[in-house]
């Protein structure tokens, strides 16, 4: 019977085809609308591709005679063909040697037998956008002028991205109550010194370079380039979340997110997605906004969601795929974002997440690759994907937007992203340099660590864990072995294979309040009356203040001539004071614990040297694993206890002495060098290339024997 | 057969009745929409658009796929073979909304070219008239009578070994005429226009079902009695910017232009 329909099925297609094929020839012409739809489009591809076939042929000994006239054959003296740099963010020694022992991680153990496993120096401080801006350059901070998430404005003592800095175009035309942008948004790189693919560029190259933290905006080279760590949302923030929920009722701001009321009407729930401000309506209070309703269905556990022209339906604890969104400014023109939407309850109340807008690959308003083809390229092949710096929302499990479920899945959907990105990348560079770095790891570590130690204080009180979350930092290591696994059956005789973390992990129990101790130690002063200071700062007397702690790990003097209210007169006095805070700060204690919570204080002469250590902290605080700068430390707080628990799901950090956090080398050769650190990488990886290691490096060249 | 025909006949005379004294390009323009108008639906409704969309991004990912990696020859040629691969996708996926709208173009576009495919013959210009006979038929069996205010230019032409009969005609005034043949007692009629704006002129009545429907300006004839009979009226220019050209190229230009305009409203992928 089955057999029969399908015979006869095909009987219909075949009569269609034939009916189609057989008519008259005039009627081809009749059929042109409906084919030409089709046909035109691919015709022009195919010619398209045809021309560029061609040129690329009539090309191709152009540009070999260039290279040889210019004495820079590619790969003439390069002992390697292809160097493969795998960077999973935050993956431990400690932890991976473990989880080898156990045989739970087979492919890295492989590595380790038959190549090397060892510790990888990070910098000072440990924090990745500095320990992956000084893999890319082979500077230290001193050099690249990168030295936390955040640097301040010596002027208002308020904090900017240290990385980028995003202004209005510059110029603007006057239409009624519109201001048009002519050009482009002004994206500054603040980070110094050139990347390494640059010198393997010149020398012919090819390299594909998949988010590297801190390449945003993207440089030119002669390879592709996706932007990663510090990329920011569409509200230019490093990401924005909204939760919706029926048990809110009015909107309220939390740390890197809005919750806002859903409000019933009709049947159905309504609220909006926040986007960025107007820009060509300065004037216009309020951000633009996409309005979305809800219709939540307990019988089939799910909501349709109906947002710009889509309509989804998602189950309750799942994310819908990527969706468009679409900010109208007016006049036609549009920001273009994606978003997922994760139903996190339908019945009795209903709450909805959104996770921050990330630019959209296939329509940036923001450069975020090289060239500006090159997401467009990955989001055509692969579909949308997570652009924005930090995709994955530990504000948002921070804050109990997210669950522990919904947080490791949208980790892991943004894992499984970034490999199907790096196979591409890996496939299309059968020589040259091909890096990719995975951001998974360091959040799932961050978020997860308080179920590896048994009595951290943000465990305490948040009941059992499910056995997901429980075993989520093990899941990701095998994921990364399953990964180098893959890259292992993938790669040829000649190639290289690095696999690297910017630093390691250990728990966060207690913060300290550097800012509290400066209080109460007679170093910050606060305005009359004030107890305690608000964010950035808001009641220190700074007239009175003569320290102040920022960022994760700085501290700075505030120094007359360079800070706008400046008391501690620069050069011998500012010296002094230097060293009197190290010595009271090294080997403080924690009274509560008994323990040491800072091992060393750095200087900036030794810490940092090079031209941009002027814009780097005065002293540089080394905690003691277990310990880090408290959350109101790293915002400018000035709270009244000095040591307190960190009871956040964020329980795990490396912002710490750089000595206990080190990151992780494999690689399939033997490295004969003692104490291999992060800033060698790019020189080596030059010398792998033939390559000269340029003079301002600071890393050293390590001998490599292939198996 | 006959009646959707006639029916057909009957609405698109009201059709045209708007564009009797405007310029023809006026109702190629509306004709076009009306086209693109139809293709958009059936790409909404009979086409999977997810896949379309797919197989369209991925066209447009190996494209750029060759511009990133032009020094890399192996990546190169590989892209070529998957633009081939995803044209043909894109190809299939625009199959179904093709043989759907197959009929229903035909049909309009017959129509469309039953008025702004010929001229109609201008009074006192010669036009010839064939009548193709059934094979072995004898050509001297058929008669022409024309009626009044048409006349013969010339003694009819008998080609037996084509089993053809020709006449060269002349209408002395503007109308619409039906010239009367009669072949061994059986008659059949053609009709015969002279003049006029925008009128239905129909070059060929054919015994044909197939060819009906791209002729559908007549009735059937009986296959026994004729296999054809076609007036050899003067082709129509459309003039676009000064330039006279087949209707068909503005058309199908302009379908193309409507389809492409009208797509986002529709919210259709092609």
């Amino acid at each position: 019977m089955r057999l029969g329909c399908q015979w006869r099925r095909r009987l219909a297609i075949a009569v269609a085809v034939a009916a189609t094929l057989l008519l008259p020839s005039t009627a081809w012409a009749y059929v042109g609308p409906g084919a030409g739809f089709a046909v035109l489009s691919s015709f022009l591809t195919l010619l398209l591709a045809f021309l560029y076939a061609l040129l690329a042929v009539l090309m191709w000994p152009v540009r070999q005679v260039f290279r040889l006239f210019r004495r820079r054959k590619a790969f003439g003296k390069a002992k390697v063909r292809r160097v493969i740099v795998l960077g999973f963010d935050g993956l431990d020694p400690d932890l991976a040697a473990r989880w080898m022992r156990e045989g739970k991680l087979p492919n890295l153990a492989a590595l380790r037998d038959a190549g090397t496993f060892q510790p990888l120096a990070t910098t000072h401080p440990p924090i990745s956008p500095v320990a992956w801006a000084t893999f890319l350059t082979g500077v230290l901070p001193g050099k690249h002028n990168i030295y936390d998430f955040l640097a301040r404005d010596r002027h208002t003592y308020l904090p900017f991205l240290s990385s980028a800095q995003i202004g209005e175009p510059r110029r603007h035309l006057r239409l009624g109550p519109y201001r048009l942008p002519l050009g482009r948004p002004q994206v500054r790189l603040l980070r110094k010194a050139r990347p390494f693919w640059q010198y393997l560029g010149d020398a012919g190259i090819f390299s594909s370079v998949i988010r590297v933290p801190i390449t945003f905006p993207p440089e030119k080279f002669p390879g592709v380039l996706l932007s990663g760590m510090c990329v920011p949302d569409i509200q230019g923030s490093q990401g924005t979340f909204s939760f919706h929920s029926t048990r809110v009722q009015s909107r309220t701001a939390h740390e890197s997110g809005v919750m806002l009321p859903l409000e019933q009407s009709n049947g159905h729930y309504a609220s909006h997605i926040p986007g960025p401000a107007n820009s060509l309506r300065p004037e216009e209070r309020g951000a633009l906004r996409i309005p979305f309703q809800v219709r939540p269905d307990a019988h089939r556990d799910c909501a349709e969601i109906t947002v710009d022209g889509h309509k989804l339906t998602v189950k309750r604890g799942d994310y819908s795929d990527w969706t468009e969104l679409r900010f109208r400014a007016g006049l036609g023109i549009r920001v273009h974002g994606i978003a997922r939407f994760y139903v996190k309850e339908v019945s009795p109340e209903v709450e909805v997440y959104v996770t921050p807008v990330h630019i959209h690959p296939q329509r940036p308003a923001l450069p975020i690759s090289h060239p500006l083809t090159y997401s467009i390229y990955l989001s055509k092949l692969l579909g949308p994907f997570a652009t924005l710096g930090l995709a994955e929302d530990t504000w948002g499990l921070n804050e109990g937007a997210l669950d522990d479920e919904a947080f490791l899945d949208q980790c892991l959907l943004n894992f499984a992203e970034r490999e199907r990105m790096f196979f591409d990348a890996l496939e299309k560079t059968s020589q040259g340099l091909c890096v990719c770095v995975w951001d998974t790891t360091d959040r799932i570590q961050h978020m997860f660590w308080r179920y590896l130690e048994p009595g951290h204080p943000a465990a305490a009180g948040a009941g059992r864990p499910s056995a997901r979350a429980a075993c989520a930092v093990e899941e990701i290591y095998q994921r990364v072995d399953h990964i180098v696994g893959r890259v292992h059956r993938q790669m040829n005789a000649g190639d290289l294979l690095l696999v690297i973390s910017d630093h390691g992990f250990k728990s966060f129990a207690r913060g300290f309040h550097l800012n509290a101790w400066l209080h109460q130690n007679g170093y910050l002063a606060l305005k009359v009356g004030a107890a305690e200071s608000g964010e950035w700062f808001r009641d220190v007397d700074w007239p009175r203040t003569r320290a102040y702690g920022m960022g994760l790990n700085g501290l700075y003097i505030n120094q007359r001539g360079r800070e706008r209210h400046g008391t501690v007169p620069s050069g011998a006095a500012a010296e002094q004071l230097k060293k009197e805070l190290r010595q009271k700060l090294r080997g403080l204690r924690d009274p509560h614990k008994d323990t040491v919570a800072i091992t060393e204080v750095w200087d900036d002469h030794t810490a940092f040297p090079g031209p941009y250590r002027e814009n780097a902290p005065d002293l540089l605080i080394g905690y003691a694993p277990g310990f880090r700068a408290s959350w109101d430390t790293v915002t400018g707080k000035v709270t009244a206890p000095i040591f307190e628990d960190n009871t956040k799901a964020w329980s795990g950090d490396h912002c710490m002495d750089a000595r206990h956090v080190p990151g992780v080398l494999f690689s399939n050769h033997k490295i004969a060098a003692a104490q291999p650190a992060i800033v060698d990488l790019a020189p080596t990886i030059l010398d792998q290339f033939g390559l000269p290691r340029p003079a301002h490096f600071d890393g050293k060249t390590w001998a490599l024997e292939p198996r | 057969m006959s009646t959707l025909i006639s029916i057909l006949n009957r609405t698109f005379d009201l059709l045209f009745w708007p564009f009797q004294n405007l310029p023809p390009i006026f109702a190629v323009v509306f004709f076009a929409l009306a086209a693109g108008v139809l293709m958009l639906a059936a790409f909404k409704y009979s086409s999977n658009q997810a896949a379309i969309r797919r197989a369209k991004d991925r066209l447009g990912a190996h494209l750029l796929e060759v511009r990133l990696f032009q020094d890399q020859l192996g990546v190169v040629l590989r892209a070529y073979l998957r633009i081939l691969r995803a044209a043909g996708a894109y190809l299939a996926c625009a199959f179904p909304p093709l043989v759907v709208t197959l009929l229903p173009l035909l049909l309009l576009l017959a129509q469309v070219e039953l008025r702004l495919g010929r001229e109609a013959a201008a009074p006192h210009a010669p036009v010839l008239v064939k009548v193709k006979l059934p094979a072995g038929a004898d050509v001297n069996s058929v008669e022409l009578k024309l009626p009044a205010g048409v006349q013969s230019t010339a003694p009819p032409l008998r080609i037996p070994e084509e089993a053809e009969v020709d006449w060269r005609i002349e209408a002395g005034r503007p109308g619409e005429f039906a010239l009367e043949f009669s072949r061994g007692g059986k008659a059949f009629s053609k009709q015969f226009v002279a003049g006029g704006p925008l009128p239905r002129v129909s070059p060929w009545r054919t015994a044909s079902a197939l060819e009906l429907l791209l002729y559908p300006g007549e009735e059937r004839l009986d296959s026994a009695t004729a296999q054809w009979v076609e007036i050899t009226y003067p082709p129509r220019e459309v003039r676009v910017l000064g330039w006279g050209m087949h209707w068909i190229v503005p058309f199908f230009v302009l379908t193309l232009a409507w389809g492409y305009a009208l797509k986002g409203l529709f919210g259709v992928e092609f």
